[in-house]
């Protein structure tokens, strides 16, 4: 073979290999593919409800007994439909577990049989007994303190004042240490009740699999097999035959970034910083790290003016601080607050 | 899947036909997100965002869908409008430092101007041979762009492009072949003048 064939071929390999490498699309993981096919599953299932089997091509002639059997069906169905809606309004009237404070399009939407699934607005009350079907991210203020953040394409029920059963889907809950007293929020699934003992942390159901991740405190798991305590910074996952896995989980990160997206907005006017990054920290599942007396003095004493309604928890903390002479950094897991006059560079 | 094959998958995702809608998700979802993907440099969160509004556009117009185009074909064209969608909201928002900008590990999310035929691939991409060869991909003729983006990106055999893009397995491979030396005869550029760059660096 002759060098320049040699050279062609040298070229071909290496522009073949940089078109994989360039055109190689990131893939989206199991649990998303997962989560987009409920969201569209749910989508069409709406638009297209099942066509009934064997339904007749012509309606044959109709016998005088099926005019009777129809009415008693009519009064049979409105007899439910009357029913139901007495029990609707029965669970209406259930304890209060929550408003529904903001959603992504399109919303939440009450799951009735026989009768309209109403899309709930902003403000709605939730209710023992509702069972809602979540089709944009929503987040939920919860009557006894802390929220609830749901991701879309999930469903849950809720059970009473201070739970929820979750069918399939995600949710995050954020209980801040000291805002429920003895009232413990507890979320239902088929591998438990996992109760918060002041603490943020998302359970999901997933493919008949059930996950606990703890962000921050702890919470108190209870099953059958019996009760055990999972701390933050950990993963349970829970399979079908209820095979218990744990891992170390980081607190940060791309997992918690629909959560922190649904995130309560916070006052801050006139306000002093230190709340603002207590929040912040919180937030993100960062330590705040206060790095010198005058950034702690200074975060205890500037008060704040303005909202950061509507921003990202990131926006919403580049836009306070760039109000300050103090600087910030975000190594892995923490939030590293420091006087300008500090510097972390070597002289030159 | 032929054209007769999808127009009768479309009509029993019409009749409610459970079996059909998991065919229709298990043969276009992943397609539909590599797409996506190679048109935008958003996050592993923002793309899922992307394919998950499609899919339920797609599902609320299936009843408009008329089979005058393949059905990925429609797919790509919802999910085009929505990136398109998503860049003007994003010229309008104010400017604001952002999380990646702050831990300055790859650039914010963004998405290319699709409303040209041209349909470019991305180019905001978080190490440069990357954006370099979808630079040099974007710069050929579309048809010679997409029999690419085909064989390398979608991983696809020449008789399943020649499918997709209707001509005969010879036409397929020929086109192929052209559209390669076409590449390579950019890319090669491409690389000489990004060397150049470096060299000027003092």
């Amino acid at each position: 073979m002759s060098e320049s064939n040699n050279t062609r071929n040298g070229d071909e390999g290496a522009a073949e290999h940089a078109l994989r490498e360039g055109l190689r699309a990131p893939t989206l993981s199991a649990e998303a593919m997962q989560r987009i096919r409920a969201a569209a599953q749910q989508e069409w299932r709406a638009a297209h409800p099942p066509e009934p089997e064997n339904a007749p091509v012509r309606a044959p002639a109709r016998p005088r007994w099926l005019s009777l059997a129809v009415a008693a069906s009519v009064a049979i169905l409105a007899g439910v439909v009357g029913w139901n809606a007495m029990l609707g309004d029965a669970a209406n009237s259930g304890a209060v577990v929550g408003q529904l404070a903001r959603f992504e399009a399109p919303g939440i939407v009450e799951s009735r049989f026989l009768r309209n699934d109403p899309v709930l607005d902003e403000g709605a009350s939730l209710h023992a007994g509702q069972t809602l079907d979540v089709r944009g991210d929503s987040l939920i203020t919860l009557a006894g303190g802390g929220n609830l953040r749901v991701a879309r394409a999930s469903t849950f029920e809720v059970v009473a004042a201070n739970a929820v059963k979750l069918d399939h889907g995600e949710l995050y809950v954020d209980i801040p240490p000291g805002s429920r007293g003895s009232d413990r929020f507890m979320v239902v699934t088929p591998a438990g009740e996992f109760r918060h003992v002041g603490t943020q942390f998302a359970v999901a159901i997933v493919n008949g699999m059930t996950r606990l991740r703890v962000r921050e405190g702890s919470v108190l798991w209870h099953a059958t097999e019996g009760d055990s305590t999972v701390n933050a910074g950990t993963e349970v996952v829970i399979d079908r035959n209820r095979t218990v896995t744990r891992r170390p989980i980081a607190t940060t990160g791309r997992e918690w970034a629909w959560a922190e997206s649904m995130a309560p907005d916070i006052e801050i006017e006139n306000r002093p910083l230190q709340e603002f990054l207590v929040w912040f920290s919180r937030e993100t599942g960062r330590k705040l790290v206060l790095a010198d007396d005058a950034a702690r003095n200074h975060t205890a004493t500037i008060l704040m003016h303005g909202n950061v309604h509507g921003l990202t928890a990131m926006e919403a903390l580049t836009a306070v601080m760039s109000a300050t002479t103090l600087r910030f950094e975000l190594p892995e897991g923490v939030i590293r607050v420091s006087s300008a006059r500090e510097s972390t560079s070597p002289p030159t | 899947m032929s054209v007769l094959d999808e127009q009768d998958l479309i009509d029993r995702m019409r009749r409610g036909e459970q079996k059909a809608f998991d065919q229709f998700f298990d043969a276009f979802a992943s397609r539909l997100a590599a797409f996506a993907a190679r048109r935008c440099s958003l996050d592993a969160a923002g793309l899922e965002d992307v394919v998950q509004v499609t899919m339920i556009n797609a599902m609320r117009g299936l009843g408009s869908f008329r089979g005058g185009s393949a059905l990925f074909t429609w797919l790509c064209q919802i999910c085009r409008n929505h990136l398109a969608d998503l860049r003007r909201k994003a010229e309008r928002q104010p400017k604001v430092l952002s999380l990646e900008q702050i831990e300055a590990t790859k650039p914010p999310g963004s998405v290319v101007e699709l409303t040209d035929f041209r349909d470019p691939l991305d180019e905001v991409a978080d190490d440069s041979t990357r954006s370099a060869v979808r630079r040099a991909v974007n710069q050929l003729p579309a048809t010679y762009a997409r029999i690419l983006e085909l064989r390398f990106g979608d991983d696809l055999t020449v008789p399943e492009i020649a499918k997709i893009l209707q001509l005969s397995e010879s036409a397929a491979e020929s086109r192929l072949s052209r559209a390669r030396q076409a590449f390579r005869e950019g890319w090669s550029g491409g690389e000489e003048s990004a060397a150049q760059g470096l060299r000027e660096i003092p």
